[in-house]
């Protein structure tokens, strides 16, 4: 514990309760704590102390007259300020060693309780963990063209090298393999090669049937089958789908111009299939497009239920994407009025 | 015959949807979305206009409707159907089909393809659940 020797008030009276400061010292992280918390220290005071450069702290805390009527629940009256200040200088030296010594955001409890401790650390690890995204996008092999051109100037040291990329630069490295051209053009036309394979290995995989051929050629052509044969059957879906819900002839747009429940039962009485409907829909747009979360399609007119079956899709299709989902509300609401829009045709 | 035209009608008006919640659940994400949310804007203007007048006038012939391979049917692709001769590589059927497929390199083509065909058989399992819901 080292003491400034300028001030030699503070340092008689150090010696005077040199115990008692041993005893508080030997565990620092607790009784520090609880030091504090007997101190009743404000978080911002107790950040200046430790920011303060050490020979201010005993300025600092001596000009706290409050501190005082603190110092008696010690049951040491007129304790001195080093007292006080000694856990804190040692919650400071404490930081600092574990700033050095560990690069973790969070340690071992610090110190004091306040928040101001762990921020010294994250400090210096944040400059830490961004060192390692760097070297993260680095590694990734970035399939840019910016990239790839300025790795063939870098490249052409690496030239004959068939190991070792040099993987902390953020330029992407293009192997030149023995006996290969190593001019600009080939190098480009290569990595754009490597490409395309890459993309055809994740099409094969996708399309099934497609790793037992070899060659490039076929394995398009099946691939271009699988999407037409897809294609086919959403049309052939969408047939049964047709016929098998019943059509309505619905003017829509008197229904939701108007709010009237006797508007609305005259468009009921116009439909194709009229089903007994258990209540009147007063608040029909909040409905519609509230609706798919809770009400029951079984119970609900055809027209809700033929709208019905477009939602599924739209929130199926934000589930199963790999993409994050879009906003399954907004989607919905788009995609109602565009069918809308096109069956008011 | 009117219940067929009927249905016909009714189909393409669930594949149309279909295909546009899908692009729309995608998004502006995939240049196919981006692509085929801007051609079904664009026939639907177009077709507003100037498609219901001239459907009016031909009610008396049949239009066939373009199936399986096409998602709008225009006279263009009516045409090129029928030509068997086609180059080598199946990277312009594969554009054909892609929409957007035109303007994008072969790399940028074969990713979009994978999504796409994934959004497909997505699509397609759904439809089928929807399907099996009615009796």
């Amino acid at each position: 514990m080292e003491l400034p020797a300028r001030s030699n008030e503070i340092a008689l009276e150090y010696f005077q309760f040199h115990d008692e400061i041993r005893r508080l010292m030997a565990p620092p992280t607790e009784n520090a704590s609880s030091f504090t918390a007997l101190l009743e220290l404000p978080h911002s005071s107790a950040v200046e102390l430790l920011h303060l450069p050490e020979p201010f702290k005993y300025s600092a805390v001596a000009s706290s007259g409050s501190l005082k009527p603190y110092f008696q629940h010690l049951g040491a009256g007129g304790m001195c300020f080093s007292a006080n200040s000694a856990p804190v200088e040692r919650a400071s030296t404490f930081a600092v060693e574990t700033d050095a010594s560990s690069h973790k955001v969070k340690d071992e409890p610090q110190a004091e309780t306040t928040e101001s401790d762990s921020n010294p650390i994250i400090s210096l690890s944040q400059p830490l963990l961004s060192d390692f995204d760097k070297e993260d996008k680095g590694q990734m092999p970035g399939k840019r063209k910016d990239r790839e051109k300025k790795a063939k100037g870098s490249a052409k040291k690496s030239k004959n090298q068939s190991s070792g990329d040099a993987e902390e630069l953020p330029y992407v490295h293009v192997r030149a393999r023995r006996g290969e051209a190593t001019d600009r053009h080939s190098l480009a036309e290569r990595a754009r090669r490597e490409k395309i394979n890459a993309r055809m290995k994740l099409l094969r995989e996708l399309v099934p049937g497609c790793n037992k051929i070899s060659g490039t050629a076929l394995v398009l052509d099946e691939i271009i089958n699988h999407v037409q044969t897809l294609q086919r059957q959403v049309e052939l879906l969408s047939m049964r789908l047709a016929a098998e819900t019943p059509r309505m002839d619905v003017n829509l747009d008197s229904i939701f111009t108007t709010e009237s429940a006797s508007l609305v039962d005259q468009s009921f009485s116009n439909m194709v299939y009229p089903l007994p409907c258990s209540d009147p829909q007063p608040n029909i747009p909040r409905q519609y497009q509230q609706y798919p979360w809770h009400l029951n399609p079984l119970q609900h007119p055809m027209w809700v239920r033929e709208e019905l079956k477009n939602n599924p899709i739209t929130s199926k299709n934000s589930h199963m994407s790999d993409d994050s989902p879009a906003n399954p509300a907004a989607m919905h609401s788009r995609a109602m009025e565009k069918d809308r829009a096109m069956k008011i045709e | 015959m009117r219940a067929q035209d009927k249905i016909g009608r009714h189909s393409q008006r669930i594949k149309l949807a279909a295909y546009s919640s899908m692009a729309r659940a995608v998004g502006q994400r995939r240049a196919w979305s981006r692509a085929l949310m801007l051609k079904l804007k664009l026939s639907d203007k177009r077709k507003n206009r100037y498609r219901w007048l001239a459907a009016r006038k031909m009610k008396q012939q049949k239009t066939l409707r373009r199936g399986c391979g096409r998602i709008l049917a225009t006279k263009r692709n009516r045409s090129e159907k029928g030509s068997p001769s086609r180059s080598c590589s199946g990277v312009d059927e594969l554009r054909r089909l892609v929409p957007g497929g035109e303007a994008m390199d072969l790399g940028v083509l074969l990713e979009e393809t994978a999504h796409f065909v994934r959004c497909l058989e997505t699509q397609v399992r759904v439809m089928s659940i929807i399907a099996d819901c009615f009796p």
